[in-house]
C-alpha cells in the first residue's frame, strides 16, 4: 500500500494551509460515528481499529509525493514543510474491533493537532467505513446461518484488491470460518477453503474422470463441485466415485451445489448421498447467498451444512454504504458541534457506557468521558503520543470476542428485519453541553457581523469595557474578553488552561458584577488572562468556562491590572436586538 | 465643567450650591483654568457625594479631581455618625490605602548617577512590578492575620526595615480596629504572593532628586535639600484591598437596595457607620489598610537593600508614608464643636497641619509632609499641610497630577517605545514590563502637576515645601 499521506481530499490539505496561516494548532478531537443504521439493520460491528492504527503510526509523506505536490503549485511552503516533517502524534481511543454498536456512538477518537486531525479524516473513514460494514453484514450473515461453516467467496467481485482483502479479515472477525482467498491467509492467517472450478469438469472428458482427477491430486479434505451439468446425476457420481476412491484410501469430505434451486438440490442430494451410505458427506453451497436467502434455504429444512457467501458479503449488497462521518467534537478544549439539519452531533469527547441484563445488552448511554455513570464504558486507549497502546490482539481473540458480543444481542436485534431499535440514550450532562455549544455558536455566529464584540469606552481614570453580543451570554462573553484586553491583546493570549467559574446575582447587573469579579480574582490569583468564554446564564446563576494561560511578562506585556468591577457606568440591557453589558473597571 | 453653574468664592474655590437631594454644598478646589477642563461628572459626583445621610461641611473636590466612580477621585467628605453618618466602599475605592512614601539616601545626584542603570536594573529586579509578578516573600495565614492587624510595625518587628520608621508613618505605621475576620477568605487568597511588589497601572517607584526648595524651613525639618537624592514609591494594599473593596462595594449595594436607600448612584452604596455593615467594613477596611502599610514597609525594606550594596555611603531614611484612598476617624470642627467624624479620602491626602498633635515631633512645626506624586517621568512635589486646611478641606490636599486623557486614549496618541526614547533624552530611565502600560501612564495624559499643586497653595490646602525630578522610573 501506498504511504497513504496523499490518500487524502484535496480540501484537507487546502484547509491544512488556511489552518497553519492562522496558527490554528490546537489539538482536535475528531470521532468517527455512525449517523444512522441502514435500513433493515440491527446493529453495526466494529472493524478496521487495526489498519486504522497502522496507518497513523506509519503516516509520513514520502519525497516523491512532496515534489509532486511542489510541482503542482497549489500549496505554500508552510503546507510542504509542515507536510515534510509530519508525524502522527496524537491520541486513539477506540471500541475494540468486533464490538457491536449503535447510531450516535463513537467507535473511534483521534486527538491530534487540527492539521493533522483533519489531513488523516478520508484515509481513517476509508478504513474503518469498509472494514466495519462488511463485518456487520458477516455478522448477519453468520446470525442467520447459526453455527453451519461459512466462507468467504467474495474476492473477485470485490471492488478492488484491497476490498478483497479486507471484507476476507472483516468477516473472519465477525464469525466467518474461512475464505477463499489465499493473500488473506498470508496476510492474516486465516483458514483457507476452496473446492474446484466449473471450469475444472468442463476441462476434462466426464466429471467422473474429473472428480477422480482432482481426488488423486488434492485427496485432503475432498469436496467434488455436483452442479456443472446435471446436480442429481453428479450426485450419482460422486456416489461411484466414492466409493472408488475408498479402495485408494481416499475419503469424500463434502459436495458443493453451486446453482439452481440450493434447497431442492440439497434435499435431493442429501437423499442420494444418505441413500448410498455416504451419511457423513457434508453438502455445501454457494451461489448467490445471503442472509436473507440462508434463512430462507435453513427454514425450508435444507441440509446444508456449509455456505459460501461472496458478492452479496464484499459488497455488502443490501446495504453498500454506511451514514457514517469523522467529526470535529472539539478544538482548543472549546466542544464543538455540527447543527445542520438531520446532520448535528453531539459535541464534546465522549464515552458508551452499556449495561446489560442477564447477560445480554440492556441499554447504552451516550454520556462525555469520564462521566460517572453506570455501565461499561466501551471505548479505551489504543494510541498515546502516536505509539500503540499494548500489542494489537490476534484475529482469533478478536473473532471470539465479536462472538460473545452477538451472543448477548437481545433476541430480537438478532433478526434480520430491522424493526427492532435498541436504547442509546444521550446522558443529561451531555444534553447540557450541547446545549452551551448552541448558545456559544449563536452567539459567535454573529462573531461574523459586527453585532458581538467587546470595546473599551473612556473613563477619566479607568477603563470602561463593553461587551455587545446578540444573547446576554454573548455579551457577558465578550464584555470578559474586554477585561483580558485592559490587560493585554486578547488576540495573544493562549487557551490552554481552562478554568470554570459560577456566580449569582440578583438581575442582571448584579450577575455582570459578580461575573467580573470572578474573573478578576482568578486572574488574580492564578495569575492567568483569559481568550475565550463560554457562558451560560440561567435565570440569577451564571456557569462559565474559560480559557486562557498564565500571564507571560515578557510575551503579554501586561498592562494595568483591573482591581475590581465598579457600579459606574454599569448596565446590562437589550436594544435593537442586541445585549449590552459594560461597567467601569478600576485599574 | 460649565463653570455658569458654580459661583467663585475666592482663594481658588467653586462652589456647587445646594439644591436638589443634596444636604451640604459642594466645593470644588482649583483655578478657572483646571475646573473648566474636569468633566461634567466631576460636578455631578460631587452634587451626589453631597446627597448621602449624615454629610457635614461640604462635599469637597481637590484641584486634582477627576470623573471616579461613585466619589470623585480627589473627593473628600465627611461624616458624622452620630447625625446618621455613613461609611462608603466606593467612598475609600478598591485599592485601600494606596499611597506614596519618600525616603531620604543623603547622596548627590552625581553619586548615584554614575550607576543609574545598574540601580535601575536592580531595583526593577527586587521589587516585582507589573500584572502577574509574584513577590518573594510568602506568609502562612496565621502571619497574613498578624499583618492585617499589625501593618508596617508588624513588618518591622519581622525585620523589615527599623523601629524609627513608624513615627513617620501615617498612624505610626498601624491603623487600630483593624479586624482581619472581617477580611474574606478571597480577598486574603488574593493576597498571596503580593507582598512587597508594586502593582501595575499608576503606580510606581522613582528615584528623584530635589530640583527645588520652596520653603527652607520646612525643607530643613523635612531634611530635604537641592541636588540631593530621595526615593519614592506609589502603591497599596494590593489583591487584598481590592478584594475587600469588591466584596462590599457588592454588599453595600445589596444593602441599599433592600433597605430602601435612594441613592443617587450605585457605586456611591454605603452603610451607616453605626450599623453591623459599616462596622464590619471599618474592621476590613483598616486591616486592608494595614496590609499596605506593611507592604509599602517592606518595599521601603528593598529600596535600603539595594541601594546598601550599591552606596555604601547612603543612609536611607524615611520621610514621611502618606495614603490617599482612606477614610479616617478625626476631629474636626462642625458649626462651631469639635467632632468625631469619618473622614473620606478618595485620591486626596490628608494634610494636617502644623501642631496636630498626631505628627512626629521633628515635623510639628512645619506640618505634615504631603507627598505629591507627578505623572511618569515629569516632577513631584512636597507639600506641607497648613493650619488653614482644616477649615477648607478637613486638612485635606490633592494626591497627584490627575488624569486628563484616558487610558483609551492615551493608547491611540503614544506608543511606550517612543515615550521611553524620549524621556531617555532627557535622562530618564524608563523600567516597566509593558510598553503598553508605559502609553497609557504617558505623562502628556495628566494634568500639569505644577498647576495642580499651585492652586492647591493659593486655596490654602497646604504650601509647596519642594519639586522633585526623577531619573530612574520603574512602572507597573
Amino acid at each position: 500500500m501506498p504511504s497513504g499521506l496523499l490518500s487524502t481530499d484535496l480540501y484537507q490539505l487546502s484547509m491544512m494551509q488556511a489552518y497553519l496561516r492562522e496558527g490554528m494548532t490546537d489539538t482536535a478531537v475528531f470521532e468517527f460515528f455512525v449517523r444512522k443504521l441502514p435500513k433493515a439493520r440491527n446493529f453495526l460491528v466494529a472493524a478496521g481499529l487495526e489498519q486504522c492504527l497502522n496507518y497513523l503510526e506509519t503516516l509520513a509523506v514520502v519525497p516523491a509525493e512532496l515534489e509532486w505536490l511542489r510541482t503542482t503549485k497549489r500549496f505554500d511552503d508552510s503546507v510542504l514543510d509542515y507536510l515534510a516533517g509530519l508525524r502522527f502524534t496524537g491520541d486513539v481511543d477506540a471500541m475494540a474491533e468486533g464490538t457491536v454498536f449503535f447510531p450516535d456512538e463513537p467507535i473511534l477518537r483521534v486527538m491530534a493537532p487540527l492539521p493533522v486531525a483533519q489531513l488523516v479524516e478520508t484515509r481513517v473513514i476509508n478504513i474503518l467505513h469498509f472494514q466495519t460494514l462488511i463485518a456487520s453484514k458477516a455478522a448477519r450473515i453468520r446470525l442467520a446461518a447459526g453455527d453451519r461453516l461459512l466462507v468467504d467467496f467474495g474476492y473477485r467481485r470485490a471492488h478492488g484488491a484491497d476490498a478483497g482483502l479486507l471484507a476476507a479479515r472483516a468477516s473472519f472477525i465477525a464469525g466467518f470460518d474461512g475464505t477463499a482467498t489465499v493473500a488473506a491467509g498470508m496476510a492474516f492467517g486465516i483458514p483457507l477453503y476452496g473446492t474446484m472450478a466449473h471450469s475444472f469438469i468442463q476441462a476434462h472428458g466426464s466429471e467422473e474422470e474429473a472428480f477422480l482427477s482432482f481426488a488423486r491430486a488434492r485427496p485432503d479434505r475432498l469436496v467434488l463441485l455436483l452442479d456443472t451439468y446435471d446436480t442429481e446425476r453428479a450426485a450419482m457420481t460422486a456416489v461411484d466415485v466414492a466409493r472408488m476412491l475408498a479402495a485408494e484410501g481416499i475419503a469424500l469430505h463434502g459436495i458443493r451445489i453451486d446453482s439452481g434451486d440450493l434447497g431442492a438440490h440439497a434435499h435431493a442430494v442429501r437423499a442420494i448421498l444418505d441413500a448410498h451410505g455416504l451419511n457423513g458427506v457434508t453438502i455445501f453451497a454457494s451461489g448467490g447467498l445471503d442472509e436473507t436467502e440462508i434463512a430462507r434455504l435453513l427454514a425450508g429444512k435444507a441440509p446444508i451444512d456449509g455456505f459460501g457467501v461472496g458478492t452479496s458479503l464484499t459488497t455488502s449488497s443490501d446495504a453498500p454504504a454506511l451514514d457514517c462521518a469523522y467529526k470535529l467534537q472539539e478544538y482548543a478544549g472549546v466542544a464543538r458541534r455540527k447543527t445542520s439539519e438531520g446532520k448535528a452531533t453531539w459535541p464534546g469527547r465522549k464515552q458508551v457506557f452499556r449495561r446489560c441484563d442477564r447477560g445480554l445488552f440492556a441499554t447504552d448511554d451516550l454520556g462525555l468521558v469520564g462521566e460517572p455513570l453506570p455501565g461499561h464504558p466501551l471505548l479505551e486507549p489504543a494510541m498515546q503520543a502516536g505509539r500503540r497502546v499494548g500489542a494489537s490482539p490476534p484475529l482469533e481473540a478478536i473473532r471470539d470476542y465479536a462472538r460473545g458480543q452477538l451472543a448477548q444481542l437481545p433476541v430480537p436485534l438478532r433478526g434480520l428485519d430491522g424493526s427492532v431499535h435498541y436504547p442509546v440514550q444521550p446522558s443529561p450532562e451531555l444534553r447540557r453541553l450541547a446545549a452551551e455549544v448552541d448558545r456559544r455558536i449563536a452567539g459567535a455566529a454573529v462573531v461574523m457581523r459586527p453585532a458581538a464584540r467587546w470595546e473599551h469606552f473612556s473613563h477619566d481614570a479607568d477603563v470602561g469595557i463593553r461587551g455587545v453580543g446578540p444573547t446576554l451570554e454573548a455579551a457577558l462573553e465578550q464584555v470578559a474578553l474586554a477585561l483580558t484586553a485592559v490587560v493585554t491583546d486578547p488576540a495573544g493570549v493562549g487557551h490552554s488552561q481552562e478554568a470554570a467559574f459560577s456566580c449569582s446575582g440578583a438581575g442582571p447587573d448584579q450577575l455582570l458584577y459578580e461575573w467580573l469579579n470572578a474573573v478578576i480574582f482568578e486572574m488574580a490569583v492564578n495569575r492567568r488572562l483569559f481568550s475565550r468564554f463560554a457562558v451560560v446564564v440561567d435565570g440569577n446563576r451564571l456557569t462559565a468556562r474559560a480559557w486562557g494561560e498564565a500571564v507571560d511578562p515578557v510575551r503579554h506585556e501586561p498592562a494595568a491590572e483591573p482591581k475590581g468591577a465598579t457600579y459606574t457606568e454599569l448596565s446590562v440591557h437589550s436594544e435593537a436586538g442586541q445585549w449590552i453589558a459594560q461597567c467601569v473597571v478600576d485599574v | 465643567m460649565d463653570l455658569s453653574r458654580l459661583q467663585e468664592i475666592g482663594g481658588s474655590a467653586w462652589r456647587l450650591p445646594r439644591q436638589g437631594r443634596m444636604r451640604v454644598d459642594g466645593i470644588i478646589y482649583g483655578d478657572r483654568a483646571l475646573v473648566a477642563a474636569m468633566d461634567e461628572k466631576v460636578g455631578e459626583q460631587v452634587a451626589n457625594v453631597a446627597a448621602l445621610p449624615g454629610i457635614v461641611g461640604a462635599s469637597y473636590a481637590m484641584p486634582d479631581a477627576h470623573w471616579g466612580y461613585g466619589f470623585p477621585i480627589g473627593g473628600v467628605a465627611a461624616f458624622d455618625p452620630e447625625a446618621g453618618g455613613v461609611i462608603s466602599a466606593g467612598g475609600v475605592g478598591f485599592d485601600i490605602s494606596c499611597g506614596v512614601r519618600t525616603m531620604l539616601t543623603g547622596l548627590t545626584r552625581p553619586e548615584v548617577q554614575a550607576r543609574q542603570a545598574e540601580l535601575a536594573e536592580r531595583l526593577f529586579r527586587d521589587i516585582p512590578a507589573g500584572m502577574g509578578q509574584r513577590g518573594r516573600l510568602s506568609f502562612s495565614e496565621h502571619d497574613l492575620d498578624a499583618i492585617l492587624e499589625g501593618g508596617a510595625a508588624w513588618a518591622v518587628g519581622r525585620g523589615f526595615g527599623l523601629p524609627e520608621d513608624l513615627p513617620l508613618i501615617e498612624e505610626q505605621g498601624r491603623a487600630a480596629g483593624a479586624a482581619p475576620d472581617h477580611v474574606s477568605a478571597k480577598a486574603k487568597t488574593r493576597q498571596r504572593g503580593e507582598m512587597g511588589t508594586l502593582g501595575s497601572g499608576n503606580h510606581y517607584l522613582e528615584v528623584q532628586e530635589v530640583a527645588e526648595v520652596f520653603a527652607a524651613g520646612a525643607a530643613s525639618a523635612y531634611g530635604l535639600a537641592v541636588g540631593e537624592v530621595v526615593v519614592t514609591v506609589h502603591c497599596g494594599s494590593r489583591g487584598l484591598g481590592h478584594q475587600v473593596g469588591t466584596d462590599y462595594l457588592g454588599e453595600m449595594v445589596a444593602w441599599a437596595e433592600a433597605h430602601g436607600l435612594e441613592l443617587p448612584d450605585r457605586e456611591l452604596a454605603c452603610a451607616p457607620i453605626r450599623s453591623e455593615l459599616g462596622g464590619r467594613y471599618l474592621g476590613a477596611m483598616r486591616a486592608a489598610t494595614n496590609c499596605a502599610l506593611a507592604n509599602r514597609q517592606i518595599i521601603g525594606h528593598f529600596v535600603r537593600g539595594v541601594f546598601a550594596e550599591l552606596f555604601p555611603a547612603a543612609h536611607v531614611v524615611l520621610l514621611y508614608d502618606v495614603s490617599h484612598n482612606t477614610c479616617k476617624v478625626e476631629e474636626h470642627p462642625v458649626e462651631g464643636r469639635r467632632a468625631q467624624l469619618f473622614v473620606h479620602r478618595k485620591g486626596a491626602t490628608r494634610a494636617l497641619g502644623p501642631w496636630d498633635p498626631s505628627l512626629p515631633e521633628p515635623y510639628r512645626p512645619v506640618g505634615q509632609p504631603v507627598l505629591i506624586g507627578g505623572s511618569m517621568g515629569t516632577e513631584s512635589y512636597i507639600l506641607a499641610g497648613c493650619a488653614s486646611g482644616e477649615q477648607r478641606s478637613f486638612s485635606s490636599a490633592c494626591h497627584g497630577a490627575g488624569r486628563s486623557m484616558s487610558r483609551h486614549a492615551a493608547l491611540r496618541q503614544w506608543r511606550g517605545r517612543t515615550i521611553v526614547d524620549a524621556l531617555a533624552e532627557r535622562g530618564i530611565v524608563i523600567r516597566s514590563p509593558s510598553m503598553r502600560g508605559v502609553a497609557e501612564e504617558a505623562p502628556a495624559a495628566y494634568k500639569d502637576v505644577r498647576a495642580v499643586v499651585d492652586a492647591a497653595e493659593r486655596a490654602g490646602l497646604a504650601r509647596k515645601v519642594a519639586r522633585l525630578v526623577p531619573f530612574i522610573c520603574i512602572k507597573g
